[in-house]
């Protein structure tokens, strides 16, 4: 019985036995068979794929950072700056990195100058929500954030209380404000992680000139560290960045500020829709000012918030009726191709009927009478000019217009600059003596404030075209010789007269000879033909006649209060050329001065 | 040293032979402790022993060294600027101390005899059960790290603040009760009728053998289910399916019905489709556990998650693939920069990153060696308990160290297993070593 218990003890323990040795050979298969598929993937991943994961971590591992190109300063004649680039900072830190936020926050106040508390608790904030970046302060100026900055990369690295990033933004200044802003335009920022935050120009010598100003952004490219900072041992590549130019303007601050001014009480007196004036040097094209209203200031943006109006440069974009200003120009083309003289004489009964359309002066009872072409600029008479027009015929007075570069672009460095416009000759079927009256006196023809101006100072140029310009020192200028030097003194001669005895006396200054020509054009619209009561008022003058120096234009679209030129515009005038002369100390002309120089009208027959 | 090769022949039909023949019966009962169907090189008693002890300690030592590398790695990490210019390298020699520690515990633990543990099983796994269920519902008990409640954190006097994770300690306490109820078996009642061996004997012997399974034995069961649900709330569903797989694994050593263990491993996966499938069918609860797709998802193409759920699984693959056949470039990999939880979870990329295939190959041969040794236990130890621990515990060490791997090199997703003896992490490290520790007293038993 005891063997018998005994052998089937022995027997169960032997099934037993069997039963797990079966069962861990399976374990083991199991466990084998997984080693042998891990060791397979590992094969393919580390021997067959090994180029490629390692391309793949070389891709992830490397970064391109773009460093930043200062854009070029815009300055005007004399390098006083009108629009520079600064770089601010941004700066951030990880939350997480932050072991004691009160000591953080105190360490990052003391350098930057910001608020304990607000940071303290920004800090918590961002901890509690498990933030990675937290923008602790915007905008920090450079001079301020790049020592703090160098006190934190000496710090070593376990002493850092928190990690920091940073973030350049460049922005556009403009120290003179809202000084010639049309003229100058604006920068719009432009962030790109990759190539870099760049200012693209939108309008203004900005735009025009973007390629001088602009600069080449550089790079870096290197390992980066888990936190996005280029480990500075595995710098790779390092291209510098190449700053912008900075380019020279033909402005003057002094000038400009000065016109702003007169302008700021132009339109304070007659509140026009918009206003213009500017101020060009006759004999070399430059453009001393150029003043836009209305106007906005272009480092808060203030008054673009309604419309883009303000950032119309109306003297590229702006396109009107010259009116009375343009009878100088056809009376010296005409007296320059001898059709007619110095001594001729025109009758004004102030009723001069063309094609049933009567053509009528601005006059007092029986119109201006006989007068020379002297005295038809002087009056500004209508009538007369308009004997003159059809006594040239279309085509001639159009190619006299034209000479004067009205009718094209000037070629200023400012973007989308319009261009003047009159029907040409050939396309005119009828009604041609009409027309030949009105081009005469300025009607059925669209200038540019711009190049009316540069065209007045041909007479104060010996008869010479110079292109108007911005960029200083340009030696590329277009110049053609549009009158004789003898005609252009005649009509500089006239308009001189025109302000002493004329329409512009509201120009005189004493001790100076002022030549000018007011302008009141009535507002065409198309269909309606001319409206009343929306005039434009202008008032060109070249100071001072014997030795020009500037050409002056002001301009008013429909202003209140009066809508004549001599009555809108030549006391604006007169406010400038008297900060003219005090500020180029010009001497007083003597009369005889005029006398030497200009050729006496009647003395010459 | 000595090693004995004892063979039997393939013929396992010991226990027939043994009732068939009476002078079987005295040469069988001398094979038995012997009685393998492998054919291995059987390392001898004091060998085993000693391999058991020097192949940890040198997966330890390889798992510091590595550790070495991460934390070199990790100073160039900016997201916490270190404290002391010591501090990166804070993980190592915490480590180290883990190591020195779990071999002062191994070494106690194999002085104990074994009837010890088989005793006491079912109380560590009761308690650890209720610690497990306590951190899934008393809030506040738990310390949360990257969004896992896992870990209970402890002061100590010198090495401030320890965090202890159940769950690892749960693993060693599910291997050591499913072995002692496995081992406590009666013979079945059934009986079989044998016809060339009544005449000899003229009784029956049992067909097999049963578990005892009593009341308790079920109501703890039921315990550990319970616990598993609660690691798979903490979250930490890798650690719970490797317990579960544990207790299976033992069971199926221990003889359990292997048609009963397939019913319950399709019922498992049923649970799982259902698990990760549900959220969506229904819409309940979706925001928090949506998920579960989206990272099988991110699991099957992680190239396509990469900023997202698969950056963890494409780093790691990276890193394992920049490694290449052979290298030997200790601290010199970068992946590690960039690769989170390079340290516990991860640090198989970054040895697969500095030694190549060769090294990785190695190391996964160091690992194969210690589960060789511990299946050779299996098969020789003198109780059924001794046994089935060991085999349990190569189980536990070897599918661990797959699951780990597996994860690293993309074949499984990620999940928060450790690298056994290399990862750092003190719980870890500590079980295993007192698993050891009781495998050194099997071992010692075995002569």
């Amino acid at each position: 019985m005891r063997h018998r218990r005994a052998a089937v003890r022995i027997a169960t323990e032997a099934r037993i036995r069997e039963q797990e040795q079966k069962r861990l050979l399976c374990a083991s298969g199991l466990l084998t068979l997984g080693g042998m598929l891990i060791i397979g993937r590992l094969f393919s991943l580390q021997v067959l794929q090994a180029d490629q994961m390692r391309e793949a971590a070389r891709i992830r591992r490397e970064r391109t950072r773009p460093l930043l190109a200062r854009r070029g300063a815009i300055l005007d004649r004399w390098g006083r700056p009108l629009a520079q680039t600064d770089f601010y900072y941004h700066l951030a830190i990880d939350p997480r990195s932050v072991r004691d936020p009160t000591a953080v926050a105190r360490w990052l106040a003391s350098g930057l100058g910001l608020p304990v508390g607000r940071l303290e608790a920004m800090i918590q904030e961002a901890q509690t929500r498990n933030a990675r970046y937290l923008r602790i302060a915007a905008f920090i100026p450079q001079h301020r954030a790049e020592p703090f900055l160098q006190k934190y990369r000496k710090t070593p690295l376990h002493q850092r209380p928190a990690l920091l990033m940073k973030e350049v933004i460049p922005a556009r200044e403009l120290p003179e404000g809202r000084l010639a802003a049309q003229v100058i335009g604006l920068t719009a920022l432009e962030e790109d992680r990759e190539q870099g935050n760049m200012l693209k120009p939108l309008c203004g010598v900005e735009l025009t000139l973007n390629r001088q100003l602009q600069g080449v952004n550089g790079r870096e490219e290197g390992e980066i560290a888990p936190g996005g900072l280029i480990i500075p041992e595995t710098l790779e590549v390092r291209v510098p960045p190449v700053d912008g130019q900075s380019v020279r303007l033909t402005l003057d601050v002094a000038i400009q500020e000065a016109v702003e001014q007169a302008l700021d009480e132009l339109v304070q007196r007659h509140k026009p829709k918009g206003a213009l004036a500017l101020v060009l040097d006759p004999h070399t094209g430059e453009i001393l000012a150029l003043a836009n209203r209305p106007t906005f200031d272009p480092n808060t943006r203030k008054g673009l918030e309604r419309s883009m109006e303000p950032l119309r440069n109306r003297a590229i974009t702006f396109l009107y009726e010259p009116g009375s200003t343009l009878k100088p120009i056809t009376i010296a083309a005409a007296l320059d191709r001898g059709i007619i003289r110095p001594t001729d004489r025109f009758a004004c009964k102030n009723n001069f009927v063309i094609n049933k359309k009567r053509i009528g002066c601005v006059v007092h009872g029986r119109g201006h009478g006989v007068q020379t072409p002297e005295a038809v600029i002087k009056n500004s008479c209508n009538v007369a000019s308009a004997q003159i027009g059809l006594r040239m015929g279309l085509a001639r007075l159009y190619d006299g217009i034209q000479r004067f570069h009205l009718l094209e672009p000037t070629g200023i460095e400012l973007p989308a600059e319009w261009t003047g416009w009159t029907d040409p000759p050939d396309r005119i079927r009828y009604g041609r003596a009409l027309r030949e009256a009105n081009l005469a006196f300025g009607q059925g023809i669209f200038v540019t404030p711009l190049a009316l101006a540069a065209a007045y100072a041909v007479f104060a140029n010996e008869g010479r075209w110079v292109q108007p310009h911005l960029l200083y020192g340009r030696s590329d200028l277009r110049t053609t010789q549009v009158l004789h030097p003898e005609t252009a003194r005649l009509i500089l001669h006239a308009l001189v007269r025109a302000v002493e005895e004329g329409t512009g006396t509201r120009a005189r200054l004493p001790g100076y000879w002022i030549a000018g020509k007011t302008g009141t054009a009535q507002k065409a619209i198309p269909k309606h033909g001319y409206v009343r009561g929306k005039y434009i008022a202008s008032f060109i003058g070249i100071l001072p006649a014997d030795n020009p120096r500037a050409v002056v234009m002001v301009l008013a679209d429909e202003p209140q209060n009066g809508y004549y030129g001599g009555e809108v515009a030549a006391p604006t005038f007169r406010r400038i050329a008297q900060f003219l002369i005090w500020y180029w100390k010009i001497p007083a002309s003597n009369r005889s001065n005029l006398s030497d120089k200009a050729i006496r009208w009647g003395n010459r027959a | 040293m000595k090693t004995i090769r004892r063979t039997v022949n393939g013929n396992s039909r010991v226990a027939r032979q043994v009732a068939s023949d009476a002078r079987g019966a005295a040469q069988g009962a001398l094979c038995l402790p012997h009685a393998s169907s492998m054919t291995v090189h059987h390392a001898s008693p004091k060998t085993c022993s000693s391999l058991l002890v020097f192949l940890p300690l040198l997966l330890c030592l390889v798992g510091l060294v590595f550790l070495v590398s991460v934390s070199i790695g990790g100073i160039l990490k900016p997201n916490m600027p270190p404290a002391s210019p010591l501090e990166p390298f804070r993980p190592v020699i915490q480590q180290a101390c883990w190591v020195l520690l779990g071999v002062g515990i191994m070494l106690t633990l194999s002085r104990i005899p074994l009837s010890f543990y088989q005793a006491s099983a079912w109380l560590w796994l009761m308690l650890l059960s209720m610690v497990l269920i306590a951190l899934w519902k008393v809030p506040g008990l738990g310390t949360e790290r990257n969004g896992a409640v896992r870990w209970i954190e402890f002061s100590v006097p010198l090495l401030g603040r320890v965090g202890v994770q159940p769950s690892e300690l749960f693993k060693l306490a599910t291997l050591l009760y499913f072995a002692a109820l496995y081992s406590q078996i009666t013979p079945s009642r059934r009986t079989r009728r044998l016809p060339a061996s009544t005449w000899l004997y003229g009784q029956n012997i049992p067909s097999s053998y049963r578990v005892a399974w009593g009341k308790g034995a079920y109501c703890i069961v039921a315990l550990w289910l319970v616990a598993l649900v609660a690691i798979e709330r903490q979250p930490d569903f890798g650690t719970m399916v490797l317990v579960f797989a544990l207790g299976v694994g033992v069971s199926f050593l221990g003889g359990a019905s292997v048609f009963k263990i397939a019913a319950l491993g399709l019922l498992a996966m049923l649970g799982f489709t259902a698990w990760v499938a549900l959220p969506h069918l229904t819409g309940v609860d979706q925001h928090r556990t949506g998920y579960r797709l989206e990272r099988i998802r991110a699991m099957l193409d992680p190239w396509a998650y990469e900023y997202d759920r698969g950056f963890q699984m494409v780093r790691a693959q990276i890193a394992v693939g920049s490694g290449g056949f052979a290298r030997l470039a200790l601290g010199e990999g970068r992946e590690k920069r960039y690769l989170p939880a390079a340290e516990n979870d991860y640090i198989f990329a970054t040895i697969a990153e500095e030694t190549g295939f060769v090294g990785c190959a190695l190391c996964i041969g160091l690992f194969a060696w210690l589960v060789a040794t511990l299946l050779s236990l299996a098969s020789r130890a003198p109780t059924r308990f001794g046994r089935l621990f060991a085999g349990g515990l190569a189980l536990w060490i070897g599918l661990q160290a797959l699951i780990n791997i597996g994860m690293a090199i993309g074949l499984l997703p990620t999940v928060g297993v450790p690298l056994p003896f290399i990862s750092a992490g003190g719980s870890s490290m500590l079980s295993l070593m007192a698993a050891l520790g009781i495998a050194l007293a099997i071992a010692r038993e075995t002569r």
